[in-house]
């Protein structure tokens, strides 16, 4: 009887193992676009790769960044009790091995902080946070974006 | 020939082994006398060769955890058939139980990865639809759609990157990647 305990202990934690160790590891929105009140967008890599007129918009070429992106995702959080939630959790992306703080700006009411994870001169994610202290927004740009892409966003 | 009184003894004391009554000193007397004798009687050569093969049999050396393993292997014959007589595998048998687990594990991953329905807040587009298998319940699939909030999400990085000052966003950059890789030699 202790061997079978043992052993549905054993599959039991292994279980939970993989699924929190999936979930740790990912760098997404999913869970936080699961919190209730927010708006969320997720734009994936084949609607991207759909993205085919050339268009300049503000001096940046939609297009062309789209193409090195595998997913776009927004969640919006409009109300001070789904923001909090919103913002425990993207403390915890921020959190995330090889994430790394970009910048922080302090735009009239707004504190903004942009974190990237990046492989060698590759970014395989962005994630910028608007937080006005009652709404907040939150993009996670993934993809393998070289820095002079980025470079281009600020010209 | 006649036997000599020793060879007597010898053929006494052979009489007593087959029989299974010599004591440890008497099969020495046997061994040593089979060991050093040269005039061995014809009779007893086949004796002698018994015997010789015997004593090389003796010297089995007994490994010291021996009775140790013994024991442990004995508990976990018993743990085994214990298991087997256990009431959960008597009721419901191996299979069964093998088949509830993989059943507990299917249902555990279908409610961690099954998609929430839609939410009223969230933008979804729903015309144009152009993928059918869409894996999160807020995928846009209106191409139209994809594009205005990529822009948006691309113009509001912009923006905020040129907050910071032309320049400087890209030096933070920079400097955050050297710093990076300085960590990383430094580790």
């Amino acid at each position: 009887m202790k061997t079978i305990y043992r052993n549905l202990i054993i599959i039991v934690v292994a279980i939970f193992a993989t699924n929190f160790t999936a979930n740790a590891q990912s760098l997404s929105l999913e869970k936080a676009s699961n919190i209730k009140g927010v708006t969320s967008v997720y734009i994936s890599k084949m609607m991207l790769s759909q993205i085919g007129e050339s268009k300049l918009v503000g001096g940046v070429n939609i297009e062309d960044i789209a193409s090195y992106l595998n997913s776009v995702e927004i969640v919006i959080a409009e109300d001070k009790n789904c923001a909090k939630e919103l913002r425990q959790e993207t403390n915890k992306l921020s959190k995330l091995p090889g994430v790394e703080l970009l910048t922080k700006i302090k735009d009239d009411d707004e504190n903004v902080t942009i974190y990237g994870k990046m492989k060698g001169n590759i970014y395989e994610a962005v994630l910028l946070i608007v937080d006005d202290g009652e709404d907040l927004i939150v993009i996670l740009i993934t993809g393998n974006i070289p820095l002079d892409k980025i470079a281009e966003l600020t010209k | 020939m006649t036997p000599t009184a020793n060879q007597n003894k010898i053929i006494e004391l052979l009489n007593l082994y087959y029989d299974g009554k010599t004591t440890i000193e008497q099969e020495q007397t046997l061994i040593k006398y089979f060991s050093e004798e040269t005039d061995i009687p014809k009779e007893l050569l086949a004796e002698r060769d018994l015997i010789m093969a015997m004593r090389e049999t003796v010297d089995i050396e007994i490994p010291a955890k021996l009775e140790e393993e013994l024991v442990n292997h004995i508990d976990k014959l018993d743990r085994k058939e214990q298991f087997r007589n256990s009431s959960w595998v008597k009721r419901f048998g191996i299979p069964a139980i093998a088949a509830s687990i993989v059943i507990a594990i299917a249902v555990g991953a279908f409610l961690t990865y099954s998609p929430i329905d839609p939410i009223n807040n969230n933008v979804v587009a729903n015309n144009q639809l152009i993928a059918a298998n869409t894996t999160r319940y807020d995928e846009v699939t209106n191409i139209d759609v994809a594009y205005q909030e990529t822009e948006k999400a691309l113009m509001l990085l912009s923006s905020k990157l040129n907050k910071s000052g032309h320049g400087l966003a890209v030096a933070d950059v920079k400097i955050n990647h050297i710093n990076h890789k300085l960590n990383s030699i430094l580790k």
